[in-house]
């Protein structure tokens, strides 16, 4: 990135500059580190979730449920964590992420 | 820095990247050598003859059901597998907690070979999927790790999907050091990408369970818990059954049944023989089976049909351990699972590389460094290192298998060790050059080791000698280019 030579320059150390670049950078990885924090403790409360969900399916052998459930997971916590961490105009991974374990909650309550 | 999709995607890469294939790497090499883990073996166990043919006798049959009597008597809950066109051997094995260890005998005489003692195969069958730490944590680790596959793969996917058709067959091996290991990762990546892909997913689908149990983490009512029956643990049983009938009929009207006509599995209960049907026939992973009474051989029931949900599931498990497959499939496994390896190897050193000039100076880059090396360089000398202890170690010593275990992870230890020590120390290229210099002398003086060893013929069962002593020698070889390509200048 080109560096603008103004006329503040004798006012703003090269230093100072170097100490906000470094300020702003460090900002950012915790910003994404907690994204990626709640991005997973979400994906994996709903993947917990669709477990015991799987255990409602209607087969009489609970290893295969599990066997499902994991199916499910395996497939769903991956998309579930690039599309939370990916979409962060207006949240909207986040809002994806909140609806997803919201309807594993549903599914949870209401009999299929 | 604009903080677009691509870069914000990149760092996730990069840093789930590297953290998970620190480890997602060493279960890539195991699980590539575990696609030959009876090959493997059968290596390690030169005293084995592998010309007999598939064909039981009774006396064999007996000697063999003696035999399992007996380690049940000791409380261990052996079981049989029949002799195969891959294993021609009748072994009588048990679980020792980790591998399915056990002896081999004659299938026409049921002479016991008097083969060392080795846990083989079956130790990196064991290390792929549960890093050789159980169920807790261990195949929880790799089940995470497997997520964090997943996650970097899309990831990866998602920063490079607009130059994925131009740099689709893109290897510029001569170019600059970045470039020419960033092109190492991608054309790994994308060539083999369904490849990982798949076995990413059904490797995290297989074993889900044990990082996500069906019980609730916050219950919402605490109901009092059944009372569990005393069970023996996994590989003991409580108490020895009677000497099984004539095992011979019960086999034969089994694999008319199973349509499985050689390598089943013998399993026995105190009141019943459970006869399986063998993996290698078709890629469903099946449990079928048919079981007689221990006490006089008469058919109790037979399990051959599974429902349609039972099957996928087979279907996931027998694509990923990949038991069904023929030799050229196998081989071709082995290849795409090398390429895995490579993809995770060449990503650990592409985040070094970008990192180096910003931040080689740091303790944390260091230590980075470190555990690169002892993942890249140190895990597959101590793979070779189980290798050398298998030829060198004496043959009737007691406790033989573990030892060959405990020096694995001794030399893998003192990789480590020489890695920290070398890169804190800021003599990191040092530490490279050492340890692939290591790498180069074990694997290019294994077949020589293995001539001079004179542990078997090699008039039979050459190929698997010939095989294993050829990939130790190119490894060896490769550690010897790299070592000398690190004494050139980078360009």
């Amino acid at each position: 990135m080109r560096m603008s030579r103004t006329k503040n320059l004798g006012m703003t150390a090269p230093s100072a500059l170097s100490a906000s670049k470094k300020n702003q950078k460090r900002q950012a990885v915790l910003r994404r580190l907690g994204l990626l924090a709640v991005v997973c403790a979400l994906s994996f409360l709903t993947a917990h979730l669709i477990m015991l969900d799987a255990q409602r399916l209607p087969f009489e052998d609970m290893r295969l449920k599990t066997d499902l459930g994991g199916m499910v997971i395996a497939a769903l916590f991956p998309i579930l964590v690039l599309v939370g961490f990916a979409g962060r105009r207006h949240g909207w991974g986040l809002i994806l992420g909140l609806v997803a374990c919201g309807s594993a909650v549903l599914a949870g309550i209401f009999p299929f | 820095m604009r903080e677009t999709l691509r870069v914000h995607m990149g760092w996730l890469h990069s840093w789930v990247g590297f953290l998970a294939g620190l480890l997602l790497a060493c279960i890539f090499a195991s699980g590539t050598l575990a696609v030959f883990d009876t090959e493997i073996t059968q290596w390690m166990q030169p005293e084995v003859p592998l010309r007999q043919g598939t064909s039981l006798t009774p006396t064999a049959l007996q000697a063999a059901a003696q035999a399992v009597q007996a380690e049940e008597e000791n409380g261990l809950s052996a079981f049989l597998t029949l002799p195969s066109q891959r294993d021609p051997v009748l072994r009588v094995l048990h679980y020792d907690g980790y591998e399915f260890v056990g002896t081999a005998l004659h299938s026409e005489t049921g002479a016991v070979f008097p083969a060392r003692e080795t846990a083989a195969g079956q130790f990196f069958y064991n290390f792929h999927f549960s890093l050789r730490g159980g169920n807790q944590p261990g195949v929880q680790i790799v089940t995470f790790l497997g997520l964090c596959l997943l996650v970097a793969v899309g990831s990866g996917l998602v920063i490079h999907i607009r130059a994925l058709w131009p740099d689709l067959i893109l290897f510029r091996p001569f170019g600059a050091r970045p470039r020419a290991w960033v092109d190492a990762h991608l054309i790994a990546g994308v060539l083999f990408l369904p490849f990982i892909l798949f076995m990413g997913y059904t490797g995290t689908a297989i074993h889900a369970r044990a990082l996500l149990p069906v019980e609730p983490f916050f219950p919402f009512h605490t109901a009092a818990k059944p009372k569990k029956e005393k069970t023996a643990p996994k590989g003991h049983v409580l108490q020895a059954g009677p000497l099984p009938p004539p095992l011979l009929p019960l086999i034969a009207q089994a694999r008319d049944i199973l349509g499985s006509p050689e390598g089943n599995l013998v399993l026995f209960t105190p009141n019943e023989v459970r006869i399986f049907k063998s993996d290698a026939f078709g890629p469903f992973l099946t449990r079928d089976h048919v079981d007689f009474s221990r006490k006089d051989g008469h058919a109790l029931r037979s399990v051959t049909q599974s429902p349609p949900a039972v099957a996928t599931m087979q279907l996931v498990r027998g694509l990923h351990y990949a038991r069904y497959a023929p030799l050229p499939l196998r081989w071709l496994y082995f290849l795409s699972g090398l390429a895995a390896t490579s993809l995770a190897a060449s990503g650990l050193i592409v985040f070094l590389m970008k990192r180096r000039r910003s931040s080689g100076e740091q303790f944390f880059f260091r230590l980075a460094e470190a555990l690169t090396m002892t993942t890249v360089v140190g895990f597959p000398a101590a793979t070779l290192g189980i290798f050398w202890a298998n030829r060198c170690l004496p043959v009737a010593l007691s406790g033989r298998a573990m030892i060959e275990i405990d020096l694995f992870f001794a030399v893998w230890g003192l990789c480590a060790a020489h890695a920290l020590l070398l890169t804190l120390t800021r003599h990191a290229a040092l530490g490279w050059r050492q340890q692939l210099g290591l790498l180069a002398g074990a694997g290019c003086g294994l077949p020589l080791l293995d001539l001079i060893s004179r542990s078997h013929a090699w008039g039979q069962g050459a190929s698997i000698f010939m095989a294993s002593d050829t990939l130790a020698f190119l490894a060896g070889l490769i550690a010897l280019c790299a070592l000398l390509k690190l004494r050139e200048p980078a360009a």
